[in-house]
């Protein structure tokens, strides 16, 4: 076992990659994860291949998960009664599906949700599984970006095709691997503010989780026409991750304020020719 | 002169004064014909130039070429494509030294290449640049490579076309030229995944760190970063990042398989709505030399940051 902390940073609102290959370290970390969720007074879910086994492994590592159980604090289902409720997958329906978890969590007191989502059954002819790099994109300010989940995506990387992993893995904030702890400094955070109504962005923007951040960021403008986001944390932005921002704005559907612009953040809007964007306003930190 | 067309003679000067009787009256002629000119010349060349001009020097822009110009693959579109842009519609005239005496064996195949691919960029547009050459301190080699990268010479005063001007790619593509290898000293980072990318830019801040200030610094991990994303996305192999100190200056290279069939890469902006094709303008812009060589075997660029 490797006794890495894997996915000992993530919090509520993070949306993880997690490619794994080992199944010993995978579940340790997943029983890590769900210590610290179960202690932290989250409702703990895991989606996906062999439940009775994950919670023989969660025994295993100690966790008392008849207790867990019975209190509705952990919950362990099939894919098939989950991603696949419908007979294929469904993103619209799988959508509802965290919509009514979040609902019945906030209801009975959770102060969030964790999911470990064991995406194996999207390696199989599954109905619908072409949607499923959209869906990750859109998840991203469907269900993530109000803070109140937590999840984790296991990707086995013996059953996907690289290529497609890739593909999988540029429409999540973040990422984790088998000897890859997931770094909050290294990946893309973001969270939904309210007043003023927009974004905060921190971490770093780059290739990884170009499609995450442009599903969000695409979609600014849905609920409201004058959005900020706040990019003071954002350590690092990428040339691709300004073009999303500029070209955000110059789409006409609104106006955006960008506050908190690092030196190079500003040098990178001025190249996508942020100056003629009269919908762009920039601030600097 | 009223006809449009593109003129690029090269001006070799042996003192001061043979420096001043022939760009004097080429900025005059273009002041007097209510056209825009620039002078991208080095600190010494510029003051000379600026003093001589007396009141008319108000009328011309000028630009230090060892900052502006400082990376060769900077000049066109930093400085020539965009200043041509901000007078659109009327002839531009720039007086440009690229190539000076302290250029640097790595620096100067890049400046040569730069000199080289002006002809292919500004072909049938209307402007004219006078590139002095100093014949006195440059080498003879530098020398006959200016005739080799303008299709006009002056020499003492007489203008003549050069029997050594080819096609410019053609001659741009000699001076795409292996780099020295890196020193035993450079720290050595291979990537392949992009997660990897977040520690290409952790060992370039942590190398350069020391040596930067913070807004440098973060601008060179941006340029080490595109790179390597650049790897990423047009190559199937793995990258290798190096990263260097030298006298004076923080040099990163990254190796990778690729193969940059443009010559204009990184010179000419794309189209704007192209969304890709950037980085390179991009790291162009940003560091103080970019140096690259490339072919089928694969393709290493340098990049270097004056500390």
């Amino acid at each position: 076992m490797s006794g890495l902390p894997l996915l000992d940073q993530v919090t509520l609102g993070d949306h993880i990659c997690w490619t794994v290959d080992d199944d010993a370290i995978r579940m340790e970390a997943i029983a890590g994860f769900v210590r610290a969720g179960l202690r932290d007074h989250h409702r703990v879910l895991y989606c996906g291949d062999d439940p009775d086994d994950v919670l023989e492994g969660l025994r295993r590592h100690g966790v008392d998960t008849r207790t867990a159980l019975g209190t509705g604090d952990l919950n362990a289902t099939t894919a098939e009664a989950s991603y696949l409720a419908c007979g294929s997958f469904d993103p619209v329906a799988t959508v509802d599906i965290w919509h009514t978890a979040v609902t019945t969590a906030r209801a009975a007191g959770y102060r969030g949700i964790r999911v470990v989502g064991d995406m194996t059954w999207a390696s199989r002819r599954v109905p619908g599984v072409e949607h499923l790099p959209s869906y990750e994109a859109d998840i991203n300010h469907l269900v993530f970006a109000d803070g109140f989940v937590a999840g984790v995506c296991a990707y086995d990387r013996r059953h996907f095709d690289p290529l497609h992993l890739r593909r999988l893995l540029w429409a999540h904030p973040g990422a984790a691997g088998s000897e890859m702890p997931f770094d909050p400094a290294s990946s893309l955070r973001v969270r939904r503010v309210r007043r003023p109504w927009g974004l905060r962005v921190a971490g770093e923007a780059d290739l990884s989780n170009r499609d995450a951040l442009r599903a969000v960021v695409e979609h600014i403008f849905d609920d409201h026409s004058e959005v900020t986001v706040d990019v003071s944390g954002l350590r690092f932005a990428d040339i691709a991750a300004a073009r999303v921002l500029v070209d955000v704005a110059a789409s006409g559907a609104g106006r955006l304020r960008l506050t908190g612009c690092s030196p190079n953040l500003l040098r990178l809007l001025d190249f996508h020719g942020a100056g003629s964007v009269g919908a762009l306003t920039v601030e600097t930190r | 002169m009223t006809t449009r067309h593109f003129d690029h003679p090269g001006l070799l000067y042996h003192d001061a004064d043979g420096f001043l009787s022939a760009t004097l009256p080429f900025v005059r002629s273009a002041i007097r014909a209510g056209e825009p000119v620039l002078a991208a010349l080095p600190g010494h060349n510029l003051g000379l130039l600026r003093r001589a001009l007396g009141a008319d020097a108000g009328r011309v822009d000028f630009a230090d070429m060892t900052v502006t110009g400082r990376n060769p693959g900077r000049i066109i579109p930093g400085l020539l494509l965009r200043y041509a842009a901000a007078h659109p519609g009327k002839r531009v005239s720039f007086v440009g030294e690229p190539v000076w005496p302290g250029r640097t064996s790595v620096e100067y195949p890049a400046c040569a290449a730069h000199e080289a691919l002006i002809n292919t960029v500004f072909e049938g547009r209307d402007a004219t640049f006078l590139c002095p050459y100093d014949a006195t301190q440059l080498t003879s080699s530098a020398i006959a490579d200016a005739w080799r990268t303008h299709p006009v010479m002056i020499d003492h005063g007489v203008r003549v076309s050069s029997p050594s001007y080819g096609d410019p790619v053609t001659t741009a593509g000699d001076f795409n030229v292996p780099l020295p290898p890196p020193p035993a000293s450079a720290e050595v980072l291979a990537y392949r995944r992009m997660p990897d990318l977040a520690g290409v830019r952790a060992l370039v801040r942590r190398r350069a760190g020391p040596l930067l200030p913070r807004e440098r610094l973060e601008e060179m991990v941006l340029a080490a970063h595109e790179l390597a994303a650049n790897t990423l996305r047009h190559t199937t192999g793995p990258g290798r990042l190096a990263v260097w100190t030298e006298p004076g200056l923080f040099a990163c290279q990254v190796d990778d398989s690729g193969h940059i069939t443009d010559p204009l890469a990184g010179r000419v902006p794309p189209h704007p709505l192209l969304s890709s094709g950037r980085g390179l303008l991009l790291v162009n812009q940003i560091c103080d030399l970019v140096r690259i060589h490339t072919g089928p075997a694969g393709t290493s660029i340098r990049t270097h940051a004056l500390t």
